[in-house]
């Protein structure tokens, strides 16, 4: 099968991801883009990846994100109790 | 491999497997024995000391384990030593002013010795795959601790950390998968026999560059720098300063040598050159303590970028650099804990009369900002010397003729902190701690940053003999 295709999806996803994670202002939503972009990168790992080792990679990928996924949650909901908001825009005590 | 390289490799790879031992002990122990509550500290300080304890002379030569993804060379053993002396004297600083609440359990060493493994990795990995899993490894930990107060500063420093940092590691693995398209084997030494890099090739090598960029916080990847060093504990934050730092630096020179010349090295030119006139002009304008010593740090980042010119000799300044660097930074943070009241730490102005009140303070601090800022006989001034003259023996004068010009413009902020412990009055009540590890910390750093300056040519052969096997 060819790849490419396939890695043309991978760059079209990934660069929409990043768009809305710079674009958007809600941080549950700034996770959920950033594990799409980790997605599309997994996506053209498995595309492109010329040898058996580029398809382990993409396991490990997995449990990557996975772990990026737990600890952005768990960030997210101490700051939904403390800041009482999870708009980006209101959560400025530090000077930016 | 012969029988005295396993023996030196099981005996290595031992240190970071004790490492993580320890961390899961830190971690699980107190759960289940009560009375070892608020011992972790101590158990992770001992932990640490064993470790270090670990590192012999290595063999002179490489020993390429697990499949090439760790490679053990004296550079390897003279960066693990320097990573886990960090590491002895952030916990130090632990002991004397715990960041999280004492019943909260182990996490806090345990996220931070996780953060160590990951370090360690970072500076012994052999191939691309491996340094970024290793990164992860460093970043995930440090995400939760810049937050593990639950404050609000604490925790806005997190999140723009974690978005920041994840984003970053986003764009490093879709430059691995582009770089992985042309190039099978990822590992370094392959990278460089590669030759010139096809077009996509050298996109995904930008992208990773630009990924391991946000974690040696070189401008325009800085922005997460001040608001993370102000709200992080200030432990955090000069761990952050000192060793985290290095793991980026070694990683982006292991990309950087593989171009001779070409469209890599301009970018590497432009983010020097951007990193250190941005960096420096942006802490003319810092109140807040913690904030200058960020940018600081981003203008140290550019400082061993421009290092990075003079080839092999730029790299043995640059291993010479780091502990300098490392010594002055943990110095003048573990200065700020002892002053800070709040989460946030002291503003510049806090520092008034402190020459009067706690001479011996202000000494070390003044010894702190003149080593940062590059002033003879200290340690700083050696570091920036051999850095600067590596790059201007290999032609690149301009690049070091910015620099120069804007370490000068440094000397204003660093010697506004010594003009306001020298020569402003005392503010009413400026009391700080008794007498316990956090002075130990700054005097052990304050005679390192001077004798690493007098005695600046064993601490350099040491640094070169380690560059030779990268």
């Amino acid at each position: 099968m060819n790849a490419y295709p396939l890695a043309a999806i991978s760059y079209a996803l990934f660069a929409l991801a990043a768009a809305g994670f710079l674009t958007c202002g809600s941080l549950v939503r700034m996770l959920m883009f950033l594990e799409l972009m980790l997605n599309a990168a997994n996506i053209a790992i498995v595309a492109l990846g010329p040898q058996p080792a580029s398809q382990a990679y993409a396991l490990m990928l997995f449990a990557v994100a996975a772990a990026e996924a737990g600890v952005g949650l768990a960030l997210i909901i101490a700051m939904a109790s403390a800041f009482k908001t999870l708009e980006a825009e209101n959560i400025k005590d530090l000077k930016g | 491999m012969n029988a005295e390289l396993t023996a030196y490799a099981s005996n290595a790879m031992s240190g970071p497997l004790l490492l993580a031992a320890a961390a899961f002990t830190c971690l699980l122990l107190p759960l289940f024995f009560k009375a070892l509550r608020g011992t972790q500290g101590i158990m992770a300080l001992s932990a640490v000391l064993v470790v270090l304890s670990f590192i012999k002379r290595a063999p002179l030569t490489e020993i390429s384990c697990f499949n090439g993804a760790l490679l053990l060379s004296p550079a390897a053993a003279y960066l693990w030593a320097f990573t886990f002396a960090v590491l002895a004297f952030i916990i130090l600083l632990s002991l004397y002013r715990p960041p999280a609440q004492p019943d909260s359990g182990g996490e806090y060493y345990f996220l931070l010795l996780m953060a160590a493994l990951g370090l360690v990795t970072l500076m012994a990995a052999g191939d691309l795959f491996t340094a970024f899993i290793a990164l992860e490894l460093l970043s995930l930990p440090l995400y939760a601790l810049a937050g593990i107060r639950r404050s609000k500063p604490g925790l806005e420093a997190a999140y723009k950390y974690f978005m920041l940092g994840a984003f970053g590691s986003a764009i490093t693995v879709m430059g691995i998968a582009l770089l992985n398209a042309t190039h099978p084997d990822l590992a370094f030494a392959a990278l460089m026999k590669a030759g010139a890099p096809e077009p996509l090739a050298l996109a995904g090598f930008v992208l990773i560059i630009a990924g391991f960029a946000f974690k040696t916080a070189l401008v325009p990847f800085h922005m997460w720098v001040p608001d993370v060093y102000e709200g992080a504990p200030t432990q955090i934050s000069a761990f952050m300063g000192a060793a985290v730092k290095a793991g980026g630096v070694i990683i982006l020179w292991r990309i950087f040598r593989i171009f001779e010349y070409g469209p890599i090295r301009e970018l590497f030119w432009w983010l020097a050159v951007i990193t250190v006139v941005a960096a420096n002009l942006l802490a003319l304008a810092q109140t807040s303590l913690k904030r200058l010593l960020a940018y600081s740090s981003v203008a140290h980042a550019g400082y061993l970028a421009v290092a990075f010119f003079g080839g092999q000799r730029g790299f043995e300044a640059v291993l010479y650099y780091l502990p300098v660097y490392a010594m002055a930074t943990i110095g003048a943070f573990a200065v700020v804990l002892v002053l800070e009241k709040g989460e946030k730490g002291p503003v510049i102005d806090d520092l008034a009369g402190l020459a009067r009140t706690h001479p011996w303070l202000a000494a070390a601090m003044a010894a702190f900002m003149f080593s940062l800022a590059g002033v003879p006989p200290l340690a700083g001034f050696f570091a920036k010397f051999f850095a600067f003259s590596a790059a201007v023996n290999s032609g690149n004068t301009a690049l070091v003729a910015v620099a120069v010009i804007m370490s000068a413009v440094s000397m204003y902020y660093y010697l506004r902190v010594t003009v306001a412990m020298y020569m402003k009055p005392a503010a009413a009540g400026a009391t700080c701690g008794a007498p316990g590890a956090a002075e130990a910390v700054i005097f052990t750093m304050a005679a390192g940053v001077i004798l690493a300056g007098v005695f600046s040519k064993p601490v350099l052969t040491l640094a070169a003999a380690a560059a030779r096997w990268f």
